[in-house]
């Protein structure tokens, strides 16, 4: 079979999908040929995944269709899509663990092998691809690189000529990750079309030839790779500039001051922040940023501090009574002390202000639901539903959860450390935006980032720590040299 | 539908187990013999409610058996076979239960120590206290109308000590899911920091809770004697076990933060079941116990492929 030279191997035309009412896929044209490595970027939600499982076989489009060298595509199942040649490696590993690698690399094919030839056959496979896997091995002892590479054996084994690979590295250490990009190099070499689903530009630069990029929906553009930058995509990710510089509003003109005072090892820190301001908390890592913060909302009382709003000296001598006075922490560390993932969206949201929620011991229902469900909405969750767990969600709605809990609380000074750290590029903007919707409606907000960037963008004044001290206020227009000196004790 | 089917398994396996005992004997479904081993269960049963709050809040508590045993040589010490005696009696079994509890909390809640080593050093010194104090031979009299009122058949059928068990069952699960109580039960459980950082006062519900075990211990003491009728010092003896099996069969795990109470009952009454028709088929108590460590193996497999986290 001779294909033309200029033929896609894969085109979508005018392909959409909507779920009920809502559309996830919307008019997408595009085109991807032999040889290369496609980048599908996108932040959450843009439809990279309706995309996959409509190539995958998984579900049918409800408008367009789907070519495979030249000819239409339909494919009512997964295995209708293997058997044209398109895999697909999901996140989520399909691997039987008590078989061996090479049973479930061969799995699904029809019987009749013995397990001599079914191990001569993934040895042969292995070496021709430069796969390091053991066909005797179990699976399920093999670590989740492992387990991805039998999928990808797997795909091999059969006569595939298109790969999607989804999110493929979000499970993988560093060294695991350079292994699978020189497999995809030598896929691509030997003229597979490899599609790769990321929301993580640094790795669209290190493999890919040429970027597809999805928004709400629909195609934003195809680009080459070498003729692009992350600030372009970026761009293109979110439909507008990562901006320098926020309008932020107004600091109210008699404001609320909040006074914080204590002792730290290296001596006094004293720090004002007024209601409706952002002050930015700056410092390298270990400069104590984090341990000011939490010993602020009295999470951590090494560091004995003193607050007083308006004057009045308050009594914290728990995280409870931190929270009581108006007084939130929003951790770092999602995972660690953020969220209660097996329980639902709802009760992760409340968490911190039952007492709202009950009388006489006895939890409020309704109230707790309504008031949930309304700052959710605010935060723009994006759930199927709020009764579900919140592991389920990706880090920038499992964030939302977070903030959502914090505002449940009624903060008047809230404390946020990294509150971008591990979302994607759109729901940071979304945070951006919450955090000044928060300052206008005059909480103070401490923010604590080490991204400078995010620091100069969004902060009214910005603080710069250095060895458990704070070692300079910097007011109105600066960058980040002067930050970084100042941090580094260099000026 | 994952979590669906692993609240619901336990229960299919009760209904299997009731169906493969009405094959044995056709008079196992009568409705006498069911309640009576509901009967049968309660002293169990009740501190296996205890039980599950403190594995939902993530610890565990291994001295309930101690404490029945205690609790049951204490009333039937304190009774000395008279009327006016009991209410005193029942009094001070409940307080020094509780005072057993509010121990392992305070301990727990303020050091760094094992709920699981913690409880079985109290569970060791309780069982020398409950010889000491008996002297080592059953003492104590049962008061007359004591056996008669936990035994009494409500409508010729109902004995109060089931029901006892039942109700409280019933108020635990209720408080467990709808008061705050409980919900920061699931919220310690699942996660410690978080909960600290959300504010929730862990000490305060660490020492609740297991008061709270040890009162039902206590409870589940008194129904022991009121099912018995003699204190031996040994009564309670391995109880913990029974209670813990029944608790992880129900679906509350070693992690915390799952679980509920209407799952532990069903896994007291699968035990029960179990236990008698090994008696109905005339095997003797070692034979009793293969078969309780056969079923505590195989759901605690089943549950841990049920229960994996995808995430």
């Amino acid at each position: 079979m001779e294909a033309e030279l200029n033929q896609p191997l894969l085109e979508a035309r005018g392909l959409g999908k909507s779920f009920g009412g809502t559309v996830a896929l919307d008019g997408v044209d595009f085109a991807a040929f032999a040889g290369e490595v496609h980048a599908i970027a996108g932040a959450n939600g843009a439809g990279k995944s309706t995309l996959m499982n409509i190539i995958g076989g998984v579900f049918p489009p409800s408008a367009g269709t789907l070519h495979l060298a030249g000819a239409p595509a339909l494919f009512d199942s997964p295995r209708a899509a293997r058997a044209a040649g398109v895999s697909v490696v999901y996140q989520e590993l399909a691997v039987l663990p008590l078989l061996t690698v090479a049973e479930n690399v061969h799995l699904g094919r029809s019987g009749g092998f013995s397990r001599r030839r079914l191990v001569a056959e993934t040895e042969a496979l292995c070496r021709e691809w430069g796969l390091p896997l053991d066909p005797r091995a179990v699976a399920g002892e093999l670590s989740i690189a492992g387990q991805q590479l039998i999928e990808i054996a797997r795909a091999l084994a059969g006569t595939t000529r298109v790969l999607v690979l989804d999110e493929p590295t979000s499970v993988l250490s560093l060294g695991e990750r350079d292994r699978l990009f020189a497999i995809i190099a030598e896929l691509k070499r030997r003229g597979l079309l490899v599609l790769y689903v990321t929301h993580r530009l640094e790795e669209i630069f290190a493999i890919g030839d040429r970027v597809t990029v999805l928004r709400n929906g629909r195609k934003v553009a195809t680009l080459d790779v070498s003729a692009t930058s992350q600030a372009e995509l970026v761009r293109l990710m979110i439909g507008h500039d990562v901006r320098e510089r926020f309008d932020l509003p107004p600091v109210p003109s008699a404001p609320r001051r909040i006074e914080i005072e204590g002792e730290t090892p290296r001596g006094k820190v004293r720090l004002t922040l007024n209601s409706g301001e952002i002050v930015g908390l700056a410092g390298l890592v270990g400069s104590g940023r984090t341990r000011l913060a939490r010993a602020i909302a009295a999470v951590d009382r090494e560091w004995p501090m003193t607050v007083r709003i308006d004057g009045k000296p308050l009594r914290l001598r728990s995280t409870g009574d931190a929270i009581r006075h108006g007084i939130v922490y929003l951790t770092e560390d999602r995972k660690r002390d953020g969220l209660f993932r097996p329980l639902s969206i709802v009760v992760n949201a409340s968490a911190a202000s039952l007492g709202r929620f009950s009388r006489w011991g006895l939890l409020a229902p309704k109230p707790e639901r309504e008031a949930t469900e309304a700052v959710l909405r605010r935060l723009r969750l994006v759930a199927r539903s709020l009764h579900a767990p919140v592991s389920e969600l990706s880090g920038g709605n499992q964030q939302k959860v977070l903030f959502g809990r914090a505002l449940l609380c009624a903060p008047r000074l809230l404390v946020c450390d990294e509150p971008t750290r591990g979302v994607d590029v759109g729901a940071k903007d979304e945070i951006y935006e919450i955090l000044m919707d928060l300052a206008a409606d005059g909480v103070a907000i401490l923010l604590v980032s080490s991204e400078t960037k995010e620091l100069l963008a969004l902060s009214h004044r910005l603080l710069v720590m250095r060895d458990g001290r704070i070692v300079r206020e910097i007011v109105g227009r600066t960058d980040e040299h002067a930050v970084l000196m100042a941090a580094t004790g260099a000026a | 539908m994952r979590r669906t089917l692993s609240a619901a398994a336990i229960w299919l396996v009760l209904l299997a187990l009731l169906a493969a005992a009405a094959l044995l004997s056709p008079g196992f479904l009568d409705p006498a013999y069911l309640v009576n081993i509901v009967r049968q269960a309660a002293p169990v049963g009740i501190a296996a409610v205890g039980v599950t709050l403190v594995m939902i809040l993530g610890g565990v508590d291994l001295s309930v058996g101690a404490i029945i045993s205690f609790a049951a040589v204490l009333c039937a010490v304190q009774m000395e076979g008279r009327v006016e005696n009991i209410p005193f009696a029942l009094a001070t079994t409940l307080a020094a239960s509780v005072a057993i509890g509010l121990f392992n909390g305070i301990v727990i809640a303020f050091n760094r120590v094992s709920p699981f080593i913690l409880t079985l050093g109290t569970a060791l010194a309780v069982y020398g206290l409950t010889q000491v104090y008996s002297g080592g031979t059953a003492r104590g009299v049962v008061a007359p109308g004591f056996r008669e009122f936990f035994n009494f058949r409500l409508g010729d059928l109902v004995p109060v000590l089931a029901l006892t068990f039942v109700a409280l069952a019933i108020l635990a699960e209720a408080a467990l899911r709808t008061t705050r109580y409980g919900r920061s039960l699931y919220l310690v459980g699942s996660n410690r920091a978080a909960a600290a950082l959300a504010g929730l006062p862990i000490a305060r519900l660490t020492i609740a809770t297991y008061a709270i075990s040890g009162l039902l211990a206590g409870v589940g003491g008194i129904a022991l004697l009121a099912r018995s009728g003699v204190s031996s010092t040994f009564a309670g003896r391995g109880f913990e076990f029974d209670a813990l099996a029944a608790v992880v069969l129900g679906g509350t795990t070693f992690e915390g933060g799952r679980g509920n109470v209407a799952g532990t009952v069903a896994g007291v009454l699968v035990l029960f079941v179990a236990f008698n028709m090994v008696n109905m088929l005339g095997l003797d108590y070692n034979s009793q116990l293969i078969v309780k460590g056969v079923i505590i193996i195989a759901a605690s497999a089943a549950y841990t492929r049920l229960n994996r986290d995808p995430g």
